[in-house]
């Protein structure tokens, strides 16, 4: 591949379109730094190896700074005879496009995606996947275009430079199909094994193959087991099998034995039944003679019972007779004491009586006495009571001045005279003395008309201050008037004094003040008079008003009529009925003392009954007793000879002599049974119990031996049931069917690992190989740059040697023995200088096939001008066979070559 | 006169594993050899079958091999009298306990006692076993003299080894039972190859055969004995569904393999025979990769095919330039021969050397497969 022409737009610093035309020989692009020289080499890169649609924040710094301009790259080269025309616009709207040049002009030929990996294609280069291309997936542009960052060199190109460098040189070297083998081979290898280790491939035949193996093995062992356990069982079968017939012959013997068993067992009953017969006959012949032992010396015992008995009620008469004696003694005594006791009580009672009736008697005295006392004082409280009633009547009736009343009438009458006396002096004065008697009215210094009437032979005389005003009806009418003020005020005075005194003896119904003084005296009188007959009255003795002294006569009365009944019947001496009281109390006070006498004396002889009287219950008690043991006895004497004719009657011996011989038979009969049931007894153990055990053995046995058959049985019947399951299951077709599977299966793991071994072994041989066929392919690139190395550095090199992926590794300098290391040992300036040197060549080596571009971004900085003079003389000659782009700083060094010098001040 | 199938070991249920996926095929094969043995009975109107041990292969054989079985005899009303054999002997839980053994019907008969059993003008003597193995002749038993001796047949019918091969055998037979035992006919099972000891002492074989080294096996026996004291007249009668061919085969003489292959094209049914090669011979890499092929080709026409490979392999007529493409392939080509050969390799391939010749010689044939491959 060479290249024409790259046009870039909208990239970095290159705003604007700018073209470059490249030589088809050799172009020097030179410009100071920072002038865009390596931006062009990005954007060449760029635009043929990155697809169109990447993003990033890689890609967005490629717009120019400041601007949102859309990075478009046009590259023109040729390839395989053709020339072709890829232009990419990355970010905005991006799009590839991909032309030929056909007939004289331009025809699309791929665009989009497909564009993009037809031109990563042209120089062998990877698809990046989705990011940016790394240089490794650059093919060939990884060795031929040395970017200016790329200081080093990878420790082997890419299989994409490889591959072109093979067949650059393999088709010189080798046959055409021998890759094509070792790739089949590879392949084939990597389909069963892993690269690194060789184990089995996930997936692959081999991997699963064994997998399939390891299934079917699995179950194959199932299978396997259930046919193990199949055979177990019938191995367990035949064991069953032997020991249930082994068991059943024992099971024959063992009845046998239970059915002999069985017969002494019957002969042992028949011996238990005799044995037992004769201990009933012992025990009841025992019973008989215990009976009959205890009747007789029961009728023994009765008759001494009631001789005992007859023995005892004759010592109880004995005893009975003294005790009667003296109870009879001890009742006589206490008979006479209580005639004694009798009589006193009599006198007693008497005494009593004569008391009760001489009290009576002294009461009813007291009685009298009483009532005249009572009579007496009641008739003079009430001639006291007739006076007091008059005194207050007079008080009630009459009207008494009081003393007050009596001082003002007594002051009036003074102030009257004294007013007439006035008068006497100074006032008018009338004085009538009628002939008839008349009527008249008269009114004094305007006070109001005072009807009078006048009566011939008693003159009357009115005094006035001022006015007094006669009228005599039909007759006159007399007025004086007065003009004297002392006059008048004295008539007034006057009138109203005497109008005073007038109403106030009028009220007192006196006509006169003398009458009035003694009216008061008068009550004084009274009063005192009154003060003195209550004095009187209160000082009488009564109790009571007179309704009570009534109440209390009758009482008395009452009380006295019940004496007198009892008196009457008291049949008191006649002469007592006349005694005084004091008499009386005389008599009382003697008849108390007798009366105590005759009490005390019958306290005595109660004291005395009493002391004869206590020996007697108990007397009697124990002849009560006496007698009821004598009962008692008579009744046992009865009763026992009762029960003897009754033991007598019963045994229908009743003579002893029968008895005994009686006794004696059921004693012998006794002893008779106990010997015949002791001879049975003794042989139990060997004639029953033996047998019976023996039995019970033998029936254990036969037990034994039917559970365990039967158990036996049906283990048995539990191993057939899994042996038919098995058959029925077709345990062994299927353990065959996968055998076969298995055995199939391994055949083919077998093949498979076999062949994985052997494709394996095949891989390696062809690798190491191929290897050492790379080494000596590397010889045509080794031998251009050990000659230009020579020429470039002069005699003191000898040689370069290359690793298997053709990067220079060691160089040999001077002596063909000394070795030094590229990395370690050379210069920088060496170093670089062999880089270029080894792009060159390579570059030279691939145009074999079809002329290619090396692309030299700032190489040989560090070289000095005489080996830079020598390195123009090998590009100048490298030029004729690879077409080559240098990019640089200085210019001058490279000035008179035979290329085209493009400066990129101009271009921009 | 009488007139009887005399047969043995049908070893029904056999597993035949080794036969991969024929295996189960070729299990139901013997079952359509058992009915064609019955049909043939019916067809020859004899008087009764009799199955001298090894009806079935084992205890386990499945309920569908007896239904088979049970079938197949059922196929007829000619009696079946079967004898327990080693592989099927008399005991508790065993194949003739099987319910659907059990189930079959009346003229099917298992001989399991040591006793003579009288049948239609015979006396029959059968030695059913009871175990797998033992060192006891099972036909000791037999009287020379009994009821029977004068008016009936004497038939004898075991299962073991004629004491002739004068090393330990399983159930040892008498050689002279027969004539010790005054039989006019021993009906003998357990070898699967034919083999007529005396006039009166056979072994039928087993009627399908189950192996390679079987000598003359497929095949049963129709007896016919004319009254008591008679020689039999013994017929044999193929019945074989498949057959089983060894061959023999010297590569480095016929390095194209055509003799091989006409051999199969020559055969009456391919389709019915197993067939086993054993190649032999020094050989280069092309012929085994070619014999290979051939295999392949066989496999697909026969019904089963089993290679057996001594082959020495031998460099080729040329170098391997000629056969591999110059570069990494023939210089590979050159060092695994050299491996294969016995030899150690110059240069590169001499850290190989000591790999596993199959390996090696396997990873001749895959390189030179592949050349073959992308050479065309």
């Amino acid at each position: 591949m060479i290249l024409h022409e790259l046009t870039v737009r909208g990239w970095r610093r290159f705003r604007e379109e700018i073209t470059l035309s490249f030589d088809d020989r050799l172009t020097i692009i030179h410009g100071p730094n920072e002038s865009g020289k390596s931006t062009l080499i990005e954007a060449l890169t760029r635009g043929l190896f990155d697809r169109h649609t990447v993003a990033g924040r890689e890609m967005d710094s490629l717009r120019p700074w400041g601007s949102s301009l859309t990075p478009e790259v046009t590259v023109v080269f040729s390839a395989g005879g053709e020339k072709y025309r890829c232009r990419k616009r990355f970010l905005d709207s991006p799009s590839c496009e991909l032309w030929t040049f056909i007939d004289g002009r331009w025809q699309l030929i791929a665009d989009g995606d497909a564009a993009d990996r037809r031109g990563i294609e042209f120089l062998g280069g990877q698809h990046p996947g989705r990011g940016l291309t790394k240089p490794r997936q650059r093919g060939v542009a990884e060795a031929l275009w040395a970017r200016q960052e790329d200081h080093e060199m990878p420790a082997g190109w890419n299989p994409g430079m490889m591959d072109r460098l093979e067949a650059t040189l393999g088709e010189v070297l080798d046959s055409a199909s021998s890759s094509a083998i070792e790739r089949l081979i590879s392949d084939r290898h990597l389909e069963l094994l892993t690269e690194a280790r060789g184990q089995p491939r996930t997936g692959g035949a081999l991997h699963q193959a064994l997998e399939e193996l390891a299934r079917k093995e699995a179950d194959l062992d199932h299978v396997r087991q259930q046919r193990v356990d199949f055979e177990r069982r019938m191995e367990d079968l035949s064991g069953i099998q032997g020991e249930i017939d082994t068991l059943r012959s024992q099971l024959g013997e063992s009845e046998q034995e239970l059915k002999e068993a069985s017969e002494a067992r019957d002969a042992a009953r028949e011996h238990q039944e005799m044995r037992l017969n004769a201990r009933t006959a012992h025990i009841e012949a025992e019973r008989h003679w215990e009976n009959l032992n205890r009747r007789v010396d029961g009728i023994r015992k009765a008759r001494k019972m009631a001789e005992e008995a007859r023995r005892e009620m004759d010592g109880v008469a004995a005893s009975l007779t003294p005790l009667r004696a003296e109870l009879c003694s001890a009742r006589g005594e206490v008979r006479e004491i209580g005639l004694l006791l009798e009589e006193r009580k009599r006198h007693h009672r008497q005494l009593q009586e004569r008391m009760d009736a001489l009290n009576a008697l002294r009461a009813l005295k007291t009685i009298d006495a009483d009532i005249q006392r009572h009579r007496e004082t009641a008739t003079r409280a009430a001639r006291v009571r007739g006076q007091i009633r008059e005194a207050e009547q007079a008080l009630e009736e009459e009207v008494f001045p009081s003393a007050e009343t009596l001082e003002q009438a007594e002051e009036l009458g003074e102030q009257i005279r004294d007013g007439e006396a006035v008068l006497k002096t100074q006032g008018l004065k009338i004085d009538i003395e009628p002939a008839a008697e008349l009527g008249a009215r008269v009114g004094l210094d305007g006070a109001s008309w005072q009807p009078l009437t006048l009566e011939p032979g008693t003159p009357r005389s009115f005094a006035a201050a001022n006015r007094a005003d006669l009228e005599m009806p039909e007759i006159m009418k007399i007025t004086v008037q007065s003009g004297n003020e002392v006059a008048a005020e004295a008539v007034a005075r006057l009138k109203a004094n005497r109008d005073d005194l007038s109403d106030l003896l009028a009220s007192h119904d006196v006509a006169s003040a003398s009458e009035l003084h003694e009216q008061y005296q008068r009550h004084q009188a009274l009063n005192t008079q009154l003060e003195d007959l209550h004095q009187r009255l209160a000082e009488m003795p009564l109790e009571g008003d007179e309704a009570d002294i009534e109440r209390h006569l009758r009482e008395q009365k009452n009380r006295r009529k019940r004496l007198q009944d009892e008196l009457e019947s008291a049949s008191l001496p006649e002469d007592w009925l006349t005694h005084s009281p004091e008499v009386l109390d005389e008599l009382l006070d003697e008849h108390a003392e007798e009366r105590a006498q005759v009490q005390k004396h019958c306290q005595e002889l109660e004291e005395r009954q009493e002391a004869a009287e206590a020996p007697t219950p108990q007397l009697e008690g124990e002849i009560s007793g006496l007698q009821q043991r004598l009962s008692v006895l008579r009744q046992q004497i009865e009763d026992r000879l009762a029960e003897a004719e009754d033991l007598e009657a019963e045994d229908e011996f009743t003579t002893a002599e029968a008895r005994s011989r009686a006794l004696q038979e059921a004693a012998l009969a006794a002893e008779r049974t106990r010997q015949a049931w002791e001879v049975l007894d003794a042989e139990k153990r060997d004639k029953e119990d033996e047998p019976e055990r023996q039995y019970g053995a033998a029936s254990r046995r036969l037990e034994q031996l039917r559970e365990r058959i039967s158990e036996l049985q049906r283990a048995e019947s539990g191993h057939l049931e899994v042996l038919e399951a098995g058959s029925a299951s077709n345990v062994r077709e299927r353990e065959g069917d996968l055998e076969a599977e298995v055995e199939a299966t391994r055949a083919r793991v077998e093949r498979l690992s076999r062949d994985a071994e052997a494709y394996r072994l095949a891989h390696k041989l062809l690798e190491a190989h191929r290897a050492e066929r790379m080494r000596s392919l590397g010889g045509p690139v080794k031998t251009q740059v050990d000659r230009w190395m020579a020429r470039l550095l002069g005699p003191g090199y000898a040689g370069v040697e290359f690793s298997s992926e053709l990067t220079p590794n060691q160089v040999r300098v001077g002596h063909p023995d000394v070795v030094a290391s590229v990395e370690a040992d050379l210069s920088y300036g060496a170093r670089e200088q062999l880089h270029f040197l080894v792009r060159l060549a390579l570059g030279v080596i691939l145009s074999e096939g079809e002329r290619q571009v090396v692309i030299l971004d700032d190489r040989l900085t560090n070289t000095d001008r005489g080996r830079l003079g020598r390195a123009r003389a090998i590009l100048e000659e490298a030029a004729d066979r690879v077409q080559i782009v240098l990019l640089t700083c200085f210019p001058d060094g490279y000035s008179g070559i035979d290329g085209q010098f493009v400066d990129m001040r101009t271009l921009m | 006169m009488i007139r009887f199938i005399h047969t043995a070991d049908w070893q029904m249920g056999a597993k035949f594993s080794h036969l991969g996926n024929r295996a189960s095929q070729t299990r139901s094969t013997r079952l359509t050899t058992a009915r064609r043995i019955t049909r043939l009975a019916e067809e020859r109107r004899v008087d009764f079958m009799l199955i001298a041990g090894d009806l079935f292969e084992h205890h386990a054989v499945g309920s569908e091999t007896i239904e088979g079985v049970v079938e197949a005899l059922a196929q007829t009303r000619v009696p079946a009298v079967i004898l327990p054999g080693n592989h099927d002997p008399v005991t508790r839980g065993g194949i003739w306990n099987r319910r659907r053994w059990e189930a079959r019907p009346d003229h099917i008969r298992v001989l399991t006692e040591a006793s003579a059993v009288i049948l239609d003008g015979v006396a029959l003597y059968p030695c059913p076993l009871t175990q797998k193995r033992s060192r006891r002749d099972p036909t000791a038993w037999i009287p020379d003299e009994d009821d029977h001796s004068a008016q009936l047949i004497r038939v004898g019918v075991a299962h073991g080894s004629l004491d002739i091969l004068g090393k330990d055998l399983n159930f040892p037979i008498h050689p002279e039972r027969a004539r010790m035992a005054r039989l006019d006919y021993l009906a003998l099972g357990d070898w699967h190859s034919l083999y007529e000891h005396d006039e009166r002492t056979f072994y039928s074989g087993t009627p399908e055969p189950t192996a390679f080294d079987e000598r003359d096996s497929g095949h049963v026996l129709e007896v016919e004995i004319a009254r008591p004291g008679a020689v039999p007249e013994v017929r044999r009668h193929r019945v074989n569904s498949l057959t089983w061919r060894t061959l023999e085969h010297d590569v480095s003489a016929d390095p194209e393999l055509d003799i091989l292959s006409g051999w199969v094209s020559d055969l009456e049914s391919p389709e019915t025979t197993l067939l086993r090669v054993h190649l032999t011979g020094a050989v280069d890499v092309e012929t085994t990769v070619r014999t290979e092929g051939m295999a392949e080709e066989l496999t697909g026409r026969l019904y089963h095919l089993e290679v057996r490979e001594d082959l020495q392999l031998t460099p080729s007529g040329g170098d391997s330039a000629a056969r591999f493409p110059a570069g990494p392939v023939a210089q590979t080509g050159d060092d695994l021969m050299a491996i294969a050969s016995g030899r150690v390799p110059s240069g590169t391939g001499r850290r190989f050397a000591d790999r596993d010749p199959e390996v090696v010689r396997r990873a001749l044939q895959l390189l030179h497969a592949a050349a073959m491959e992308v050479q065309g």
